[in-house]
């Protein structure tokens, strides 16, 4: 007899947490619900790099970055006065932040292992992927961890609107959608250019502003027209980063992580988003038009069906997205009240694991599975996730990694699983039955069961691991 | 005769012995066309694969570069030669059906690789010009093409609306396989994940023969020619690498990813056997690289490379397309772009797999109706 608390218990656990630990799911299952809840209250897990040190902030990445280019800058130039052809012993990019990247992934990678709030870890992983940034872009190479640690860590619990101007005030995010290269047509910037005939093009990059109105706030079918996309990119022209700033300038903060407002590259004037007029004001115009954006009905709309498609099926049901794009409406875009709202409707705990386990959610659970962590050295879990098909901080598209079962279900995804699974149950020692009992709970099938029991244990654990039961969630 | 690891693998797939359903009966009796495409990521020096020795240019803009390599390239013509790693390329050019193009190069004239690789995958002339990619529309055009994806990610080319398989060499063993086998009764009752993994056994079974282990080009490639082989099956695959960007050393690094390349063509050649006879290789990369040498024994980035074709489809021993020559560079650095890869492609896909025109002009390459098919590129049947 399964008892309804277990059932829940997984649920929490698989659904909304990272997977059970072992001996995890008797705990839940006193209060489910209360289990989830009270992770929204827990207090801020600061990440480490290796020995226990801090990682770098992006304004350090930033220095060390605009550094590197100075020296090849300078080997260049060396190079440009000698006759005789030689080589240069400068690293490359990725050789030169490479101990950075890996530092970072692994960092990421010991707090989703080992964290006391995984319910917390899952909304970071959720709005990391919704204001996704890649690695695959020269400058931003080693960004990614810092940006999720300064945008999205503390404002998960805040409201919307404070985390979308973290994120597109962030560096890493006017480098990533090229906003730090747009100049206002009409700015000193661009006149000066002009006058001096310069070779390089300075104009609007309108890639921030589109993927804001497009893939952060209204959606792609959103109610914004080309001219909306125009008037964003116009507001959003000298929010810039220190590297684009030209010698003994000292603009202002934006935000406080690093990016600058550089007023000389932006395009004065008012203009018109949705049909609201914005006075010029500086970075203010742009800053009020994504609080008008953070507050729209269609941003709403757009938020709710997204979180309900990752925590509850890949088309969930119609009522709860509305009781959702409902609650983010009436509360003013406030997320803690948003994760309230899923985690309190009935229809969140349906049972029937309907989503598959992305790479990643697969390979933590595996470790809380097996209760491992991953060490904070080395480069395994970068490997293994590449081995899985999803490259750490390199989703390689503005857009994100799918949310749809369907774009991770494919023939060759799930060999790769068996080899991982083979791989780590060799290398445990826990009992292959209890281990399926602890991180499958109630929906271990019987005939799962029979097989397992079946193996010798290393194989007894793999066949736990890859069986079709722990691919979803 | 059956041996255990196959006995397994039809048990676990039931009756079916195929991976992709069978085509229609009426199709089958005519050998259906195979695509490879090889993309080299990181922008190849097309005049070090195909150099140009009868360009009165040449060996001054080249310097140290042209002077190393010359004397062991084979001329293919007056004007071009081929790079000395290129050996079994040169003796299938000898054979007829190896080809190659001079001066190809894209809509985009930028020199990012991240824009360049996204134009060339998307297939429209802008980066961000489409979420899917070319190679996924051309597939989805034709109702029994099957594609497979021999890379590490799903690249952009392959992504889109038409199911397109993906496959890398695993890091498998006979443990894995024997679990693999043993579990593939618990799949069978899952009806989301039963199929996918019914593949996964007989995909195992095609290559599983063959230790696979590495993932250059001579690892990847006769993979490629073991799915695209059978009678039935995958068509289309897509195969891509790294490590071209040649800044420095570039003599020593393209000597060893030519080779890399030479050598996976041969093993696809040998894989294939007697379906070769309907393939086509086409093997592109972003944009080409400056002709002037620079102060580390490399080149920057630059404008037009070539594009290499081969294959029994190909009508091969024969340079294609207009040569501009050294005397005018572009920027004064550049070989200039004398036709668009998207004109390649489009000949490639009309005369080789028989796409139509009004396709390729508006859903494969949108907004390319001013881009004509080249001509000439594939053999008369």
């Amino acid at each position: 007899m399964v008892s309804d608390a277990l059932v829940l218990a997984e649920i929490a656990a698989s659904r909304f947490g990272l997977g059970p630990r072992p001996g995890e799911l008797e705990q839940i299952a006193h209060d489910p619900q209360g289990w989830v809840l009270a992770q929204l209250d827990a207090p801020q897990e600061a990440l480490l790099g290796p020995g226990g040190t801090p990682l770098p902030s992006t304004l350090d990445y930033l220095e060390r970055f605009a550094q590197f280019q100075r020296d090849h800058a300078e080997a260049r130039r060396r190079m440009a006065r000698q006759t005789a052809a030689g080589g240069t012993s400068l690293p490359r990019l990725s050789q030169r932040f490479g101990r950075d990247m890996q530092a970072e992934r692994q960092a990421r990678a010991r707090q989703q292992c080992l964290t006391g709030a995984p319910v917390l870890e899952r909304w970071v992983m959720f709005w990391s992927n919704h204001f996704c940034v890649s690695a695959d872009r020269g400058k931003v190479v080693m960004l990614p961890g810092a940006y999720e640690r300064e945008a999205i860590r503390p404002n998960i619990t805040s409201r919307f609107s404070d985390l979308l101007l973290a994120v597109e005030q962030h560096p890493t995010m006017l480098l990533y959608l090229e906003n730090a290269d747009s100049v206002g047509p009409s700015s000193a910037v661009a006149r000066a250019a002009r006058r001096r005939a310069s070779p390089r093009s300075l104009g609007l990059n309108e890639n921030l502003a589109r993927e804001i109105l497009e893939l952060h706030t209204l959606g792609v079918d959103g109610p914004y027209d080309q001219a909306d996309v125009v008037a964003l990119a116009q507001a959003l022209t000298g929010w810039r980063t220190p590297l684009e700033m030209p010698p003994a300038t000292n603009p202002p903060d934006l935000g406080s992580h690093g990016s600058v407002f550089h007023e000389a590259a932006h395009e004065p004037g008012p203009r018109i988003l949705l049909g609201q007029r914005f006075a010029a004001d500086g970075a203010g115009q742009g800053q009020a038009m994504l609080r008008l954006l953070a507050q729209h009905e269609s941003t709403a709309t757009f938020i709710a069906r997204k979180l309900a498609g990752h925590f509850v099926a890949d088309h969930p049901p119609a009522e709860l997205v509305s009781a959702l794009a409902r609650s983010f409406r009436d509360q003013d875009g406030d997320l803690a009240e948003l994760y309230r709202t899923l985690f309190r409707h009935p229809l969140a705990w349906q049972p029937g694991a309907p989503k598959f386990r992305r790479p990643e959610e697969f390979l933590v659970a595996l470790y809380h599975a097996l209760d491992k962590t991953p060490p904070s050295t080395g480069n395994q879990w970068e490997q293994e996730l590449r081995l899985l098909g999803q490259r750490p901080f390199w989703p390689g598209s503005p857009a994100g990694w799918s949310d749809d079962s369907r774009d991770w279900i494919g023939a060759d995804a799930l060999y790769r699983r068996v080899a991982l699974a083979r791989r780590h149950g060799r290398d445990s020692t826990v009992e292959p039955l209890a281990l399926a009992e602890h991180c499958l709970g109630p929906r271990l099938r019987e005939e799962t069961a029979v097989a397992i029991s079946q193996q010798p244990p290393g194989m007894g654990r793999a066949m736990v691991l890859a069986s079709p039961e722990f691919q979803w969630r | 005769m059956l041996n255990r690891r196959d006995f397994l693998g039809r048990l676990a797939l039931g009756c079916s012995m195929w991976l992709w359903p069978p085509l229609a009966r009426a199709e089958t009796h005519q050998a259906r066309p195979r695509l490879v495409v090889v993309l080299l990521r990181g922008a190849l020096d097309g005049l070090t694969a195909l150099p140009c020795p009868g360009d009165p240019a040449y060996a001054s803009l080249r310097g140290d570069l042209a002077a190393a390599l010359h004397p062991t390239a084979p001329m293919l013509n007056d004007t071009f030669a081929l790079h000395p790693a290129l050996s079994f390329c040169h003796q299938r050019f000898l054979a007829g059906d190896m080809a190659a193009i001079h001066a190809c190069g894209q809509a985009y004239r930028g020199r990012s690789h991240f824009s360049a690789q996204d134009c060339l995958e998307n297939g429209t002339d802008h980066p961000g010009g489409s979420r899917t990619g070319w190679l996924n529309r051309a597939i989805g055009e034709q109702a029994h093409t099957q594609g497979i994806s021999l890379t590490d990610d799903r690249p952009l080319m392959i992504r889109g609306p038409a199911p397109i398989t993906s496959w890398v060499p695993s890091p498998t063993s006979d443990a894995t396989r024997v679990l693999a086998a043993r579990m593939s009764g618990l799949y069978r009752h899952d009806e989301r994940l039963g199929p996918a993994f019914a593949r996964a056994l007989e995909m195992q079974r095609i290559v599983s023969d063959e230790v696979v282990g590495g993932t250059r080009l001579e690892d990847i490639m006769p993979a490629a020619g073991r799915f695209l082989a059978p009678a039935e099956g995958a068509s289309v695959a897509l195969i891509d690498d790294q490590g071209w960007d040649t800044h420095a050393r570039q003599n020593a690094v393209l000597a060893r990813k030519l080779a890399d390349l030479d050598h996976g063509l041969s093993a696809l050649h040998r894989q294939l056997g007697a379906s070769w006879r309907h393939t086509a290789v086409v093997v592109m990369t972003e944009f080409g690289r400056t002709v002037r040498v620079n102060g580390s024994g490399g080149t920057d980035h630059g404008t037009a490379s070539c594009v290499l074709l081969a294959g029994g489809a190909i009508r091969g021993g024969k340079v294609h397309g207009d040569w501009p020559g050294l005397a005018r560079l572009r920027d004064n650095r550049d070989l200039v772009a004398a036709q668009d890869i998207r004109s390649v492609l489009k000949g490639v896909l009309r005369d080789h797999l028989g796409l139509q025109r009004a396709a390729l002009d508006t859903t494969v390459f949108p907004d390319s109706r001013t881009i004509a098919p080249f001509e000439g590129l594939i053999r008369a049947t």
